[in-house]
């Protein structure tokens, strides 16, 4: 005959072994490697974007330190940020509007553009010219502070980057010439 | 009662197996030529499921490059315009530049960082950014390559992933495309959700 105990003892080992295999079961149906989805969606806390996922690996990743120094240049040849979009290339200069409209003016001049026309002023500055096939060149500048000009290339309709670069990269070699950058017109109209 | 209790391990441990297989995964950087110490950086918008059907076209190229880098920008552009035209294209987008249903846009620092100002302002008008509202100030580090899938009509960020590595500037011309295509692979092996594709 069975001890009362022991069959006591038999039947809540026999129910704690079955209420582990169900919760077993019933975690690997609802949840699959719910330890390791965890982990992933842990990190949404970490940067705190608003309706957003954040996944990350390794140690170079972003971090709330300081700003980058923004998208202005240091100086001519340093790695200014360039922008293309929508057909424009978009980039700055150092120096006032009417250094960098002058520097443009004189780099289409060398590369033997026709056309060339334009104005500015304290604030902003314009240079067109057409290419010896007839592309139309577009300068468009805006001054951003006193030692940063903002510039807009457009080359053609609807915009060419490698040309946009090619016009980028005459006149920085302007700006940065051994004897500086070209002699400023005393006004506008001076070199029509 | 052995059994029994023999059945409901087997399939216990049968179906964490399968549990496993569809669970999403963690983030891995594998080992990239001409890239050393690769991070992986994925946002991905939780209430849209970024789409793999319909067409997407070029939004902006956001390049930080410095003179020793020694390439064009256009170069480099072009360079990435191709690898990220051929995931697009595996995943089932279709190219199409005059009204795309999504737009891609990217930004890459060789050496330098981009912070997320910056990628805001490239934007422009294009998207109303106020809906990305941060805790903290973000900005990308190390040689950095930043790829942005967007909703034109709306305008929603809806996939932002970013890939953090040391470049190697001596690397031969001839294996930057090889780069390039390593990189944006390891990016849009993401896409649309983490762990959620075929590996």
């Amino acid at each position: 005959m069975n001890n009362p105990t022991q069959s006591i003892g038999k039947a809540i080992k026999s129910r704690l072994s079955k209420i582990f295999l169900i919760s077993l079961l019933s975690c690997t149906l609802l949840g699959g490697c719910g330890v390791v989805k965890v982990a992933v969606v842990a990190t949404v806390a970490v940067v705190g974007f608003a309706g957003y996922a954040v996944y990350k690996t390794g140690e170079t990743v972003v971090t709330g330190v300081g700003k980058a120094g923004g998208a202005v240049v240091t100086g001519v040849g340093a790695a200014a940020s360039v922008v293309f979009i929508n057909g424009d290339f978009k980039t700055q200069y150092p120096g006032r509007v009417q250094i960098v409209w002058t520097a443009a003016r004189v780099a289409f001049e060398k590369a033997m553009f026709v056309k060339i026309n334009g104005s500015f002023d304290a604030l902003s500055g314009e240079v067109t010219a057409e290419t010896r096939e007839g592309t139309k060149i577009t300068l468009k500048l805006k001054s951003s502070d006193q030692q940063t000009t903002e510039a807009s290339i457009r080359v053609g309709v609807t915009g060419d980057m490698e040309l946009s670069e090619t016009i980028h990269n005459l006149i920085l070699k302007e700006l940065s010439a051994p004897s500086g950058p070209p002699a400023l017109p005393r006004t506008a109209q001076e070199i029509k | 009662m052995k059994y029994a209790c023999t059945i409901l391990i087997s399939i216990s441990l049968i179906l964490s197996f399968l549990g496993c297989k569809n669970a999403p995964v963690q983030l891995t950087a594998e080992p990239m030529i001409g890239l050393e110490n690769p991070s992986l950086h994925i946002m991905v918008k939780e209430s849209e499921v970024p789409p793999i059907t319909g067409s997407f076209g070029w939004g902006f190229s956001l390049l930080k490059l410095p003179p020793e880098f020694g390439t064009t920008l256009s170069a480099v552009n072009n360079r990435l315009h191709s690898a990220m035209l051929e995931e697009m294209t595996v995943k089932g987008l279709v190219f199409d530049e005059s009204e795309p249903d999504l737009l891609l846009s990217y930004a890459v620092a060789g050496g330098g960082e981009i912070h997320t100002d910056e990628l805001t302002q490239a934007y422009g008008d294009m998207i109303d950014a106020s809906f990305l509202e941060m805790e903290s100030d973000l900005h990308y580090k190390h040689g950095v390559l930043i790829l942005d899938v967007l909703d034109r009509r709306s305008g929603d960020l809806l996939w932002r992933g970013a890939i953090m590595a040391d470049i190697d500037m001596t690397l031969p011309d001839e294996e930057k495309q090889a780069r390039c295509n390593a990189a944006v692979k390891a990016l849009l092996q993401h896409y649309p959700r983490p762990g959620t594709i075929d590996q």
